[in-house]
């Protein structure tokens, strides 16, 4: 009996795809370090936020002229606030994680003194009032001791994608620059950069 | 008689595989309901629709349609996030499937993932920035303009490369009478989207990045001049002054004088018309940019053409050969001859019905000092619709054909060995002939777009309608409209009445 090559096509062009799915198994859960790089998409993740946070504020501390002039005039560490980073890409990026990291990095530094947010200081602000009220006077904090930040860190997360056929590149630019709160001078202005290049297949099975 | 009940069995065991293996009814059959769902405001009803696509080849076709119906329903985040989805999804189908693309040489077009077309995907970040600038969020909106304007980029490109698919499709009828090359030609035209420009220079503006609102209105300047005479929109009647309020500001005089030469007729009227308002004013008062969309963009509907093997068509050649033989029987008019035939061929193409808005603009005011103004359209989908598939059709047509002639040979083989297998070849053909009629079914025909600077307050907006001739065709009252000083307030609403029905 003659065979219909036809059929056997048709077999094979449509059970191969099923069978390939039927390969891959079903939800797996993986636990992994959080300092572990990861790149999926290859958009804006917590690696690049880490990675710029930290790059930045190495740099603003470490053999810059604004910290040392700062020491010899006031002689004790400088209070900094960490203001409004701007998300000027084209990718929605949580930028609270950004300046959470720039505030970790400033912190584990040592060399500067971190001040809360706006955002913050209003809710411990309340808490103090509460305190007036409801703590004993031995543990109650007082009102008008706060720290004012001498210096304001300002910035903005730039991106210049490009794509051309199979391979996109991803270049993140993050600016920032350190405002004297006193007299608006800029004191020090660094950036960070990450590349990123993705490549697609054209085809798969 | 065991052994002739057995292929039959057969038969009958396999006939809802290979039913399924078409795609049983096609896409915009099986969701016939959706649009009037939409239109009388029953958004659940129209999701549970959609939950037949959320998997399978049309699920960027199930994230699309569910982020517009749940945009319409108000849930703004939500519908964001099903936008998302899509965007991601259209992401990792840029890598095709082979085997998809195999099958679908046997089978239909519907057995390959839906790829979005460019004018389609160009949608998501203007629905995705008006759903921001709603949830008070508008640096997120900012940053669905920052992303139209890469999108543009990347799909002006994809463009192209339908356009040079398609005339390559076309091949050697193109040279004949030249029809899917000019369609080519005029999608080409149509590579940068001139509303999504003027859209993202508005979102810059707003959020007072200057420069970049130049440029996008520039650009959107230009791709409204380009595209006038394939799209059936016009040069907005705002983006001379826009262009000159931000160009000022910017000290751009080098620039602005070059695009008063080059658009004279558009410049010389701002400049020997009113004053311009003075950036004091502009900061005391506000603006509401209200952008009403109308109608349905054509949708596709299968068609059923049957084209004639003659008996001394040659054989011999290869079935992509004999397949472009063939394009001219399909077109009216062709006669068979004297010629015998020895077949037809049963063809299912996909047909592009026009949704035509019976609305073609409208008149807003916003109570007696507030002011009027006029919708104008700044944005024709169903034109871009149209655009698209008649660059397409050309490569569709083909590939059908060559299709249609594989399971025609095939049967004819499957007829040598025995009845059964006949029969099975000829089941198998006639259930996977169906025509892929898959397309955003949701987005609307027309966008027109009314401005109103105002003092700042709440307003109650008053629009009313016009149809093609300029008469009055109902009205609807916008509430609680609110204007802040120096800002824009963005809103749009989907008009979709049916037309007042003949005396």
């Amino acid at each position: 009996m003659r065979r219909n090559p036809y059929l056997g096509l048709v077999l094979v062009a449509g059970l191969v795809p099923w069978l390939l799915a039927g390969c891959s198994s079903s939800k797996v859960v993986t636990r992994t370090d959080p300092e572990e790089q990861i790149d999926l998409s290859g958009n804006w993740n917590d690696s690049d936020s880490r990675q710029m946070a930290g790059a930045l504020v190495d740099d603003m501390l470490n053999g810059t002229a604004w910290l040392e002039t700062h020491l010899e005039r006031a002689g004790s560490r400088p209070a900094v606030i960490v203001g409004e980073i701007k998300n000027r890409t084209n990718e929605h990026i949580p930028m609270k994680t950004l300046v959470a990291d720039l505030e970790k990095s400033f912190i584990n530094s040592g060399r500067v003194k971190l001040v809360a947010s706006a955002e913050e200081r209003e809710g411990v602000r309340e808490e103090r009032a509460d305190q007036q009220q409801f703590s004993s006077p031995e543990s109650m904090k007082r009102w008008g001791r706060e720290l004012g930040a001498d210096y304001m860190l300002l910035g903005e997360l730039n991106t210049i994608p490009d794509r051309e056929g199979d391979v996109s590149l991803k270049y993140y630019q993050l600016d920032c620059y350190l405002v004297n709160l006193e007299d608006n001078t800029k004191v020090w202005v660094g950036d960070d950069r990450i590349k990123k290049v993705v490549s697609r297949g054209k085809y798969k099975p | 008689m065991l052994r002739r009940t057995r292929p039959a069995v057969c038969v009958l065991c396999i006939l809802p595989v290979l039913a399924m293996l078409g795609g049983c009814s096609n896409y915009s059959a099986r969701l016939a309901n959706l649009r009037p769902d939409l239109a009388a405001g029953k958004y659940d009803e129209a999701l549970t629709l959609l939950e037949g696509t959320r998997k399978g080849k049309d699920e960027l076709l199930y994230h699309l349609e569910r982020g517009l119906v749940l945009h319409y329903a108000d849930r703004w985040q939500e519908s964001n996030d099903e936008f998302q989805a899509g965007e991601e999804l259209a992401e990792d189908l840029y890598t095709r499937s082979i085997s998809q693309a195999v099958f679908s040489l046997m089978t239909s077009d519907n057995t390959i993932s839906y790829r979005a077309t460019p004018f389609e995907m160009a949608m998501i970040p203007y629905y995705r920035a008006l759903n921001y600038a709603y949830l008070g969020e508008k640096t997120e909106a900012l940053v669905e303009a920052r992303k139209a304007s890469f999108y543009l980029q990347q799909y002006t490109d994809q463009a192209l490369q339908l356009a040079e698919q398609a005339a390559a499709a076309d091949g050697a009828q193109a040279a004949e009478d030249g029809a899917d090359a000019a369609a080519a030609a005029d999608l080409e035209q149509l590579r940068n989207n001139a509303f999504l420009q003027y859209f993202s220079g508005l979102l810059y503006e707003w959020d007072g990045e200057l420069n970049d609102a130049f440029i996008s209105y520039r650009q959107a300047l230009q791709a409204y001049r380009t595209t006038s005479s394939q799209l059936a929109v016009e040069t907005p009647p705002w983006l001379a002054e826009d262009l000159l309020r931000t160009g000022r500001r910017l000290g751009f005089r080098e620039e602005l004088e070059q695009l008063a030469q080059a658009y004279p007729d558009l410049f010389a009227a701002e400049e020997g018309g009113d004053a311009p308002r003075s950036s004091r004013q502009e900061d005391e008062s506000g603006e509401v940019v209200l952008l009403l969309e109308l109608g349905f963009v054509p949708h596709k509907v299968q068609r059923e053409l049957n084209v004639p093997i003659l008996k001394d068509d040659d054989r011999s050649v290869a079935v992509d050969d004999w397949a472009e033989s063939l394009v001219l029987r399909t077109r009216p008019g062709w006669s068979a001859g004297d010629k015998e035939i020895e077949y037809w061929l049963r063809l299912a193409l996909p047909e592009l019905v026009s949704d035509c808005p019976w609305l073609r603009g409208a008149r807003v005011t916003a109570g007696v000092v507030g002011g009027n103004a006029l919708a104008v359209p700044v944005e024709d989908l169903g034109g871009r619709a149209r655009l698209t598939f008649e660059a397409a059709y050309g490569k569709i047509l083909l590939k059908t054909l060559a299709r249609a002639l594989t399971k025609y040979l095939a049967k004819q083989k499957a007829d040598d060995v025995g009845w059964a297998t006949g029969a099975l070849a000829n089941i198998f053909g006639a259930a996977t002939e169906t025509a892929d009629t898959r397309s955003w079914l949701t987005l609307p025909n027309l966008i027109t777009m009314a401005r109103l600077r105002l003092a700042p307050g709440t307003y109650d907006l008053r629009v009313e309608l016009v149809d093609p001739d300029g008469a009055p065709a109902g009205s609807r009252t916008i509430h609680d409209v609110t204007v802040q000083p120096g800002s824009r307030t963005f809103i749009s609403r989907r008009i979709l009445d049916t037309p007042p029905s003949e005396p």
